[in-house]
């Protein structure tokens, strides 16, 4: 439980034509992760030209998925494993880039009837200024008898607002006016006029066109008087709207069909990208020369015959595999796979948000699930919360299996467990008898409590990181550094010097000096050894190192206050709950209490949670644990990811 | 001597861009390179930072910029940390410099129908800057699928400005000069994010190199491309130091160049000097930019300002510095190579 599973380091060597059967044995193996063959004569890697096509047909893949709005398990058939030779990943990438095409051209139908919906919209809001204008646009179109409008060039459309000043600047270099009429979001509604020789009309059409100018069509409803039928207009730019509305539906309507339609294509194509994807992925990573070929990875130990097995099957007889401890200094490559039972899974993607432990290193799972669950419960303690956030763990659990329902499950159980022990069910102190005492009892008594919390805490995780170092063969960081068994002296010395302080007890002096001085002292040597630079900086660097380890855990315990602080404020909460549900009627006070309680559940649930997660993180983690490891990401014939 | 009134943060950031100093590339550097070899230079390109065993291979495989961008950045990041939340948008829109070249790179391969490796060799890695998913941008099929991508990003007013260009004709120049604008005249707009008494420094700064942008592309859109005053109006950006819209609007009326250049404001025509081709005037104009960051990295009362302006010397190295390389291993002779990067002959 607090070590990985111990991985061998593999050299397979084999064939080049055979390198996309083995590919394929080790993802249906499963147990294999390849790393760079770092062979120096080894120079000629194969399979550029594949992995380029997988990549393209990948992204086509994903990009089709995305529009059809399906995941991959959406997909569900998978097709018989086999070797995908270049001609069937042409065919299928081919038959991908069709299928794009026609969803590539539907998203653009879409955005053009977007934007004519919104274009709708704006002229619907504008029409009432745009009947407004005061201009005799029936004689400006010409159709007053004996009126020719060819002599005037009259535009009337939309442009971006914030370019109608230099627009109107530029139009009057071509003899043309502007006026804006309308501004609606980004947009600007103009006219723009001017007299109609051909050369500055071609001036003012080239402005326009690179200003993104979209002509808007004069209304026929215009009269003589400068009124205008508005119920027509509006009837007509109804009319569009509806063409557009229609349009819209018929698009999503044509996606929803082409959906049901595709998903067996698309299941199949996904296979052949699944399959293909495993030699994609390693082609880079092979060192190959000539005919022959060899592949680098890791492995768990236990996997190996496993492997054997699938390469067996595909390649009997044709290929040597090796395989090694990894060496202590490939730490920091070899991956990593921390065998964990079910109760601790949901709390390893909360360990993972920090990183992944080292090959060797301990795992921090175990300590961060039972300090996370007594930290939690301590400061959340309620039977009636507590069973309200296991349920909707088991809720988790039944939709959709243990993985992430154990953390509310546990959580929930730590809150009850607590709750009992401070006699807390919702917030009432004097339904339950309480098998400890309720934290507004004694709250100096919590507090305590709380600070010796603290100093387990630090103490366990700086014997962690000894434990870390040693494992690392890090000797004197282990032992002389500030966050090793020196500063584990010496603040374990600070915490007997201040409790028989506090007790009226005091230690004298030189034993003082001695608690404090000697880890003090090995610690500031340690740190004068390793700082750099002249003296006077290094004496900087080294005072300033010495402080912040002494005041990291000085602050540390102090942060472990918070904990008596929450289990308090979750009482006083509850107290300020029912103070203002008695100032309330029958009706009031159970509504207040009900809120109130689901205020506490839901707002304080998530603080606590999220003060927690800060202390193990920071006051934890950050003390022994790196989690600059490596986690164990083995070739498989997933066709989730895109190797590129 | 300790400027009074100034915050920790002021002093801090102006410590730190004092001290980096030494990033700089001095001229007698640049001549340094341009003559040395093997191992002489592989030692010169190391006090640049540069690793490199075979340098040629760097130049060559387009590697050269991006390492020096990777400093560039490692440098963007330390003197983005003091600066006040409007001067770190400020700063953070003017390196959007970089991706909009990422994405006029992917919209003319995609354009050109280049092959995506092809286009994916010519960008340039801006982690942690990038603002859009480039790996999704270069598996865009076609420039409306680009587009569209690029709608739904940070860059949404500058694809809407390439859609409207993209679907002309002859999307070639306007392209590229639509975009500039729309990135010069948003980040004038960013000015106004800065504290108020950096503000004004600030305007001088940006608005120089609009001058240089406008006056450069005026000459070109009128005289090269032959357009009309008007559309080359519209084109331009507007909010330079000296070129104000009421010089532009009269500049973009002349009918030749040598009359353009007469008009200028009397202090670009003197920075301009006896320049009679567009090519001259912006190399001259080059120069006065190049005087006029090094005065305000180091006499600007604005700290921000002086950042800044140590960003952009940087910026220019590092194109002095690819230019100098690619000369010279293309072979070209040093003193073309001196001209190319406006370096006196020492």
């Amino acid at each position: 439980m607090f070590r990985p599973l111990p991985m061998q380091r593999l050299e397979l060597l084999l064939l080049r034509e055979h390198l996309p059967h083995a590919a394929l044995a080790l993802a249906e193996s499963g147990a294999f992760q390849p790393d760079p063959a770092s062979h120096a004569e080894l120079d000629d890697p194969p399979g550029e030209g594949y992995r380029h096509l997988f990549h393209e047909a990948r992204t086509r893949l994903d990009k089709i998925l995305a529009h059809f709005e399906l995941g991959p398990a959406d997909l569900g058939a998978t097709t018989e494993p086999h070797v995908i030779t270049v001609s069937e990943l042409e065919e299928t990438n081919g038959e991908l880039g069709v299928l794009w095409a026609s969803c590539s051209e539907w998203q653009e139908d879409m955005r053009e009837v977007e934007e004519e919906r919104k274009s709708v919209d704006d002229l619907m809001t504008a029409l009432d200024t745009f009947a407004r204008l005061k201009v005799d646009l029936d004689q400006l179109h010409g159709r007053q008898p004996g009126n020719d409008r060819h002599f005037l060039n009259l535009r009337i459309g939309a442009v971006p607002k914030n370019h109608t000043r230099r627009l109107g600047e530029a139009l009057g270099l071509a003899g043309h006016l502007l006026q804006v009429f309308q501004i609606r979001g980004p947009t600007a509604f103009v006219v723009v006029a001017g007299l109609s020789d051909g050369e500055r009309v071609a001036q003012v059409e080239s402005v326009l066109e690179t200003a993104g100018f979209h002509a808007v069509e004069v209304p026929e409803e215009f009269v003589a008087d400068g009124h205008t039928d508005a119920a027509s207009i509006r009837a007509r730019l109804l009319a569009r709207q509806r063409d557009a509305d229609a349009e819209w539906q018929r698009l999503h309507k044509l996606r929803r069909l082409d959906r049901a339609e595709l998903r067996e294509r698309l299941a199949g194509l996904a296979g052949v990208l699944a399959l293909a994807g495993p030699w994609a992925g390693l082609s880079p990573l092979v060192g190959a020369r000539g005919g022959l070929a060899m592949i680098h990875g890791w492995a768990p130990r236990d996997a190996i015959a496993t492997i054997r097995t699938h390469l067996d099957a595909r390649l009997p007889d044709a290929w040597v595999l090796s395989q090694r401890d990894p060496g202590f200094g490939e730490r920091d490559i070899t991956p990593v796979i921390m065998p964990r039972p079910v109760w601790l899974r949901s709390f390893t993607s909360l360990v993972r948000n920090f990183g992944v432990p080292r090959y060797g290193e301990i795992d921090p799972t175990a300590f961060f699930t039972l300090s996370f669950l007594l930290l939690f419960g301590m400061m959340f303690g309620d039977v009636g919360h507590g069973a309200v956030i296991a349920a909707t763990g088991l809720w988790l659990w039944h939709r959709g299996g243990p993985g992430l329902a154990m953390l509310p499950i546990l959580a929930g159980g730590a809150s009850m467990l607590f709750g009992l022990l401070y006699g807390s069910i919702f917030g009432y102190e004097h339904l339950l008898p309480a098998l400890w005492m309720s934290p507004m009892h004694d709250p100096i008594l919590m507090m305590t409590l709380a600070a010796w919390l603290g100093i387990g805490f630090l103490s366990l995780t700086t014997l962690l990181n000894i434990a870390n170092r040693l494992i690392d063969r890090d000797w004197p960081g282990a032992l002389l550094a500030g966050n090793g068994l020196a500063g584990l002296v010496f603040y374990l010395g600070l915490v007997a010097v201040v409790t028989t302080a506090l007790n009226g007890r005091p230690l004298p002096a030189w034993a003082i000096a001695l608690l404090l001085g000697a880890p003090g002292l090995t610690f500031i040597a340690r740190q004068w050894q390793r700082s750099e630079g002249g003296v006077g900086e290094r004496i900087m660097i080294t005072a300033i190192e010495a402080f912040e380890t002494a005041m990291g855990y000085i602050s540390g315990t102090l942060s472990f206050l918070r904990v008596a602080a929450f289990g308090l404020n979750h009482v006083a909460l509850a107290i300020a709950v029912f103070t203002l549900a008695d100032m309330l009627g029958d009706v009031g006070h159970w509504l207040m209490v009900i809120g109130g309680n689901i205020f506490i559940l839901v707002l304080e649930g998530a603080i606590v949670a999220i003060q927690v997660l800060r202390l193990e993180y920071y006051e934890g983690f950050s003390r022994f644990f790196g989690g600059n490891g490596r986690a164990f990401r083995p070739l498989t014939l997933n066709p989730a990811p895109n190797p590129g | 001597m300790a400027t009074p009134g100034i915050s920790a943060k002021e002093a801090y950031l102006a410590t730190r861009v004092r001290l980096m100093a030494d990033r700089l590339v001095p001229p007698d550097a640049l001549r340094a390179i341009i003559n040395a070899d093997g191992d002489t230079l592989r030692g010169r390109l190391r006090a640049l930072g540069i690793e490199a065993d075979d340098p040629r291979e760097l130049v060559h495989s387009g590697r050269l910029f991006q390492v020096l961008l990777r400093h560039f950045l490692a440098d963007f990041v330390i003197l983005l940390r003091p600066l006040c939340p409007g001067g770190r948008q400020l700063f953070r829109y003017w390196l959007r410099r970089y991706e909009l070249r990422n994405i006029k790179t992917i919209i003319r391969g995609r354009m050109g129908h280049q092959s995506t490796a092809n286009i994916r060799a010519n960008l340039l890695d801006l982690h942690p800057f990038e603002q859009v998913d480039t790996e999704a941008l270069l598996g865009a099929e076609d420039v409306s699928e680009l587009l569209r991508l690029l709608e739904r990003s940070a860059f949404a007013g500058l694809a809407r400005q390439a859609r409207r260009v993209a679907d002309q004709d002859n999307p070639g120049y306007r392209l590229d000069a639509s975009l500039d604008r729309e990135y010069l005249s948003r980040l004038h707009g960013q000015i106004a994010q800065a504290r108020p008494e950096d503000q004004p420094s600030l305007r001088e700064l940006i608005g120089s190199l609009i001058d240089v942008t406008d006056l450069v592309s005026l000459l070109r859109f009128r005289f090269a491309y032959q357009l009309p005053p008007a559309e080359t109006y519209y084109l331009l950006i507007g909010h330079g130091e000296r070129l104000h819209r009421q010089h532009l609007l009269k500049l973009v009326e002349l009918p030749s160049l040598p009359e353009v250049l007469a008009a200028l404001p009397e202090s670009l025509r003197a920075a301009i000097g006896d320049a009679t081709t567009t090519l001259a005037v912006e190399r001259q104009l080059e120069r006065r930019i190049a005087h006029r960051l090094m005065r305000t990295y180091r006499d600007s009362p604005s700290f921000v300002t002086r950042t800044l302006a140590f960003l952009m010397l940087r910026e220019s190295d590092m194109h002095r510095l690819r230019s100098v390389m690619r000369g010279k291993f293309l072979g070209l002779p040093p003193a073309l190579i001196h001209d190319s990067i406006n370096l006196g002959p020492g």
